[in-house]
């Protein structure tokens, strides 16, 4: 059952007054500041929309059923990535990993998609887009996507943290590939149960996009011989060289 | 000479890259093509009284660099400076006014914080580097500098202006791969000139109402009151600044000529008196600073078959800009410039 009025009404004036010391270096605080109902071609969800102090980013977190106050809530977190979640872009998987999670979190009875906005001025985006058109000219390097790729980890793994927190989950079933999540995550708080591979086997909605990757033919042809970045957020996530 | 490090220009990216190294217990050169340190940083003398023609204040918001500024600084802060802002233009950097962002400027001029973190550090100013060489089959970069001395570095730090930086790079013989991938990263960067007139008034010249004011179109991107951040007692100086458009119009005409024009604009805006300074001196920042937007993330890097390292770093290398950004540059460099030589080898 999605949360009802009354619980919702409740959870947000709790919000309204929550204060906090923030989470982590950056010392991130956010504030649950509305929840509505979000039906979507993935299923029936409530969505729940964050204000923040650090950034003038709403992060959001989609709901399934009523994970308030719950264990082992399957739980993903995704970053934005307009080209891939929005514009349907071939040059990423993270339109494929947004709906395998929303699917995933819709299959069982609670399940929470953490969306962070992450994507701005100076990081993400317009640096996406610059490390896309070196890419197209062949100048694909370590170097470069270090130059271009820089991210706030941190602080995105704080907000993270804390929208957990402000949701009430006691503990949490991360959807992920990517072990540094499960670390950093917990560092900051949040129990972690188990981890659960996030992957995509061929199915019915993604195999016209793994049968276009393998048919080099039609529309999406542009789209072929580029670089191609598996797990969401990798795009502008490189690993630092050893120093 | 053999060295470990080298830093080619002791502005604050290439000094905060020596500190930091410095203070890991590393021993780097630096060497600088003016008579000084500090580069945009930049603080003349005009009959002794010290003059900003460059930045006109620092700004920040990390505490590692508000700290940094602190350190250098301290007590000849005037903190919170610039207080009164007028005009509905955009300052060059307007996070500068943001929330959570601090302000100051030294009484004894900008350029004390650049000269403080180059204090104990071996610099050698008014060395012109003219030409990289790989030699050792990629285990050093020689370095020439215009008068004849050349230096043999295991690591080499580029933190000089993008165009001399770019130019050094593609004229390196033989240019390792490494190093020629650098360049359509350069080629990213953008940067602006900045035509800039120091006019000093007659002793009695009443002082205007403002720290720094904006006016909301050309030329003049900024008119600053210098003698506002100086000790009592200082003569009345401004510091015009022009737009980037406009210096990129006039950046090759007569200094005098540009000068002149910007003075009597700013008359217009500011009151008669404002064209009839007893003191002129005109400066042409030919890359006054990096197009908002088009800095990279991060410093560059490119290792040389021989294992000899080039680093790149300045105020384009860091999303933040400015002097906050070319601190963050240099420092982040330096901790990816790997251990020194083992005592061993």
């Amino acid at each position: 059952m999605p949360l009802s009025p009354a619980q919702i009404d409740a959870v947000l004036r709790e919000e309204a007054t929550h204060e906090c010391a923030g989470v982590g270096s950056p010392k991130v605080c956010v504030r649950m500041v509305a929840i509505a109902d979000l039906p979507t071609r993935f299923g029936t969800f409530q969505v729940a929309a964050f204000w923040n102090n650090r950034d003038g980013k709403d992060h959001v977190a989609i709901l399934h059923g009523d994970p308030l106050d719950r264990e082992d809530v399957p739980t993903r977190v995704h970053s934005e990535c307009l080209t891939g979640d929005a514009l349907g872009s071939l040059r990423c998987d993270c339109r494929d990993q947004l709906e395998a999670a929303l699917r995933a979190i819709a299959a069982h009875e609670h399940g929470i998609v953490l969306y962070l906005r992450q994507e701005g001025r100076g990081i993400g985006l317009m640096n996406k887009v610059r490390a896309y058109g070196l890419q197209d000219r062949g100048l694909d390097t370590v170097e470069a996507n270090l130059a271009l790729g820089f991210r706030d980890d941190e602080r995105e793994y704080a907000v993270a943290a804390h929208m957990l927190h402000s949701l009430r989950v006691r503990s949490v079933r991360l959807l992920t590939n990517n072990p540094k999540k499960v670390d950093e995550l917990t560092r900051l708080g949040v129990v972690i149960t188990a981890r659960q591979p996030h992957v995509m086997p061929p199915n019915t909605y993604n195999r016209f996009y793994l049968e276009t990757k393998r048919d080099k033919s039609g529309h999406f042809f542009d789209a072929l011989g580029k670089p191609h970045l598996a797990e969401q957020g990798e795009v502008v996530e490189v690993a630092r060289e050893p120093s | 000479m053999d060295l470990d490090l080298l830093v080619i220009g002791a502005g604050v990216a290439g000094l905060a890259c020596a500190r930091a190294l410095t203070d890991a217990g590393r021993r780097p050169v630096v060497v600088e093509r003016a008579r000084g340190v500090g580069g945009r940083c930049a603080t003349r003398r005009v009959d002794g009284q010290p003059v900003d023609h460059g930045v006109p204040f620092l700004h920040g918001r990390t505490a590692a660099f508000l700290a940094a500024v602190e350190a250098a600084c301290g007590a000849d802060l005037v903190r919170g400076w610039p207080v009164a802002v007028v005009g509905d233009g955009v300052p060059c950097r307007p996070a500068a006014f943001e929330p959570g962002s601090a302000r100051s400027a030294p009484r004894a001029g900008v350029n004390a914080f650049p000269k403080a973190l180059a204090a104990g550090l071996d610099v050698r100013c008014g060395a012109e580097v003219v030409a990289l060489r790989e030699v050792a089959g990629g285990a050093r970069v020689e370095v020439a500098t215009r008068d004849g001395a050349t230096y043999a570095a295991r690591r080499l730090v580029l933190a000089t202006h993008l165009r001399a930086t770019a130019d050094l790079l593609a004229g390196m013989t033989p240019r390792p791969p490494a190093v020629a991938a650098l360049a359509p990263l350069l080629g990213l960067v953008a940067t602006a000139p900045c035509l800039a007139v120091i006019a000093r008034y007659p002793e009695g010249t009443p002082a205007p109402a403002f720290d720094v004011a904006w006016p909301p179109d050309g030329p003049l991107a900024a008119l600053v009151h210098d003698t506002a951040k100086r000790a009592p007692g200082a003569r009345r100086v401004l510091v015009v600044q022009a737009t980037a458009a406009w210096s990129r119009t006039h950046v090759e005409e007569a200094p005098s000529t540009w000068a002149r024009a910007l003075l009597d604009a700013a008359a217009t805006r500011f009151g008669a008196w404002v064209a009839t300074p007893d003191h002129v001196e005109p400066h042409a920042w030919r890359a006054a600073r990096v197009v908002e937007g088009t800095e990279l993330a991060a410093p560059l890097v490119a290792t040389l078959a021989g294992g000899a390292v080039v680093g790149v770093c300045g105020d384009a290398f860091d999303a933040r800009g400015g002097v906050e950004g070319a601190w963050h540059a240099g420092r982040a460099l330096a901790a990816r410039l790997g251990p020194g030589p083992s005592p061993a080898a």
